[in-house]
């Protein structure tokens, strides 16, 4: 039965991407007498909607940290992923969002003609400074991308953590790249390539469906792999959640050891408890980090190297650039079918020399921005592999302060807090309980 | 004890719901298959008119004709795009169903997590330590290998700063001429 459902599942999760890709075929109007209507500017949205927008998100954000942190309660933070996927996903169809925010951010920082709109700052600041707070509160059930992945969680697997570690360094390069982008003018990838918001929108690019549904899909058996292996966001947030003072705290007071939060936490979010190391594996340990630390200037300074030959391709992204390309194939007839871009240019009366200087322009900026991106590459490794090489000593089970995402699946699984529910009398009533008792209303969520 | 007639009701819901899902997607896909296949302005009739109108410019009841069968097929296009429209509501309202019952029937059919307790001996960090580091090294390799990829199979027609010193014929300029 449960292969059944899970395939049922899979299956419907795909047919999502498929309905909304149907509707992209508009037949240029040729010959008829309808008449073509006005264009019209819309109008801009009132001052008022804003604010509307930046008091939600605080709110939201407010009622995640209480439920997260003082209710400890799993099933307000699904009501709240839920709330957040139908207003902040279907209703504002995405656009309240501090991951898009981030270019916005990066580009006002790199162009002064720029003007960033206030309510675009408050959207990129405020889930920075309650995470530097409160932990992840915002990835726990106010940004709708989230929250769609933690509702589509139905049986999550455990990744290894080697592998999570690993593959974690992924949203770091992705947000150099995405902030080198925008910084450059050369487009919000985040924006472009945000796999979910096809779905809020009831329709968008074919590709972008696909993948968003093949991520909805994976994420039935690992939980939230664009939060975890892609948000550019979600980097930053990392970061910051490591600064957190209140956090999420898996047991309410002594952890007793039970291994339950760690068996049932599907994001790799849970520390174990370590043991006392002999003199010569401590030894072992500190060379380790040594090689470590020494290596992180070559690798920095390798990859800048590295990086730099990434000019020409990292510059073929810039508008300006494609259209040189364009004109210039077409100048030298080289197999390239001719563009209504660059016969717009053609026509403009520009020179084409000055297109090539300006696009050459470009390609020697991203030279130095290419050599900048290897270099926060070999940074971001460096700094994985110096914390795979440090080693802290925990006298309990306790939440990855980077990684856990505050969801709150832990705390019902622990005795510990269930004593203080008093569903139990001790701890170690907590699995008689789970066998004997009726589900109790937390678990259902 | 679990109740397992809970779980059963709420797997065939999810069973029913996904099932009812995926024949909306299957018309869905159909449809759009359709009027992929079938473009309105690719239409026999239409083409033929306007290749008759090409001919004889002034047939005005071609003309009157063609535009009669221009409207017919933008509404009966426009008509399977609102059907596209009502069957992915119902294809969302299916999922979100199917979710909501697979997730419950995955609660009342959780089993009981019964890990072993921590060996005082094992350090359970060494062996993420040093798989850890070899994936790592697995991703720098992939990435430095992807840097030299895109770099050799990214082809510039651009001049060289040199070239552009010198008097440039342009396609503007040779235009002018």
């Amino acid at each position: 039965m449960n292969s059944t459902l899970r395939w049922a599942t899979l299956g419907v999760v795909a047919a999502v991407l498929t309905g909304s890709a149907a509707a992209e075929l508009i037949p240029t109007p040729s010959f008829s007498n309808h008449a073509v209507p006005t264009t019209r500017v819309p109008v801009a949205d009132d001052v008022i909607w804003p604010l509307v927008d930046v008091a939600i998100l605080a709110l939201a954000l407010g009622l995640a940290t209480y439920l997260a942190l003082v209710k400890r309660s799993r099933r307000g933070l699904v009501a709240l992923a839920v709330a957040s996927v139908l207003w902040f996903g279907f209703w504002r169809q995405g656009c309240v969002c501090p991951i898009g925010a981030t270019q916005n951010v990066a580009l006002a920082a790199c162009d002064s003609s720029y003007v960033l709109p206030v309510s675009v700052l408050a959207f990129f600041l405020l889930p920075l400074v309650v995470t530097l707070f409160f932990g992840r509160t915002f990835c726990a059930a106010v940004c709708p991308l989230g929250a769609v992945q933690e509702l589509a969680a139905v049986r999550p697997l455990q990744v290894p953590r080697w592998l999570d570690h690993a593959l974690g360094l992924i949203p770091y390069l992705y947000l150099g790249v995405a902030v080198m982008f925008a910084a450059t003018g050369t487009g919000f990838i985040v924006c472009r390539y945000d796999p979910f918001v096809a779905f809020f929108r009831l329709g968008g690019n074919t590709p972008m469906i696909v993948f968003g549904g093949c991520l909805l899909l994976l994420g039935i058996f690992v939980g939230r792999p664009y939060c975890r292996y892609l948000c550019p966001y979600g980097a930053i947030l990392r970061v910051l959640a490591k600064f957190s003072k209140w956090r999420v705290h898996i047991t309410p007071s002594e952890c007793i050891n039970c291994r339950l939060c760690e068996h049932v936490c599907p994001y790799g979010a849970i520390e174990p408890t370590t043991v006392e190391q002999p003199a010569a594996e401590r030894a072992q340990g500190r060379r380790r980090l040594q090689v470590m630390l020494a290596l992180a200037p070559v690798l920095i300074l390798t990859f800048g190297g590295l990086g730099t030959l990434l000019a020409t391709p990292l510059s073929q992204w810039h508008a300006t650039v494609r259209l040189a390309e364009q004109v210039r194939a077409e100048e030298l007839g080289v197999n390239a079918p001719p563009s209504d871009a660059a016969e717009a240019f053609r026509t403009s009366g520009q020179p084409a020399s000055e297109l090539y200087q300006s696009a050459l322009g470009l390609r020697d900026r991203f030279f130095w921005l290419g050599g900048a991106l290897g270099a926060w590459t070999g940074l971001v490794v460096s700094a994985k592999l110096i914390h795979l090489s440090v080693r802290r000593r925990r006298a309990g089970f306790q939440a990855d302060r980077a990684g856990c995402v505050s969801c709150g699946r832990c705390y019902w699984y622990c005795p510990v807090e269930q004593v203080r529910l008093g569903w139990i009398a001790q701890p170690a009533d907590a699995v008689a309980a789970q066998v004997n008792a009726e589900t109790p209303k937390e678990m259902s969520a | 004890m679990i109740a397992l007639g809970n779980h059963r009701t709420f797997a065939w819901t999810a069973l029913v719901a996904a099932t009812y899902s995926l024949v909306i997607c299957g018309l869905l896909i159909w449809d759009a298959a359709q009027r992929l296949a079938k473009p309105p302005l690719d239409e026999p009739a239409f083409v033929a008119l306007k290749q008759q109108l090409t001919k004889h410019p002034d047939d005005a009841e071609a003309r009157q004709a063609l535009r009669e069968l221009d409207i017919q097929l933008r509404g009966q296009f426009f008509h399977q795009q609102q059907f596209t429209k009502v069957g992915v509501y119902l294809l969302l309202g299916g999922v979100a169903v199917t979710l909501v019952a697979a997730r419950r029937a995955a609660v009342l059919h959780r089993r009981i997590p019964r890990p072993s307790l921590p060996s005082a001996a094992q350090d359970p960090e060494e062996p993420i330590r040093r798989w850890g580091v070899a994936a790592v090294g697995a991703i720098v390799l992939g990435v430095a290998a992807t840097i030299v990829l895109l770099h050799v199979t990214t082809p510039t027609l651009l001049p060289d700063d040199g070239d552009l010193r010198r008097p440039a014929t342009t396609t503007s300029d040779a235009e002018e001429n």
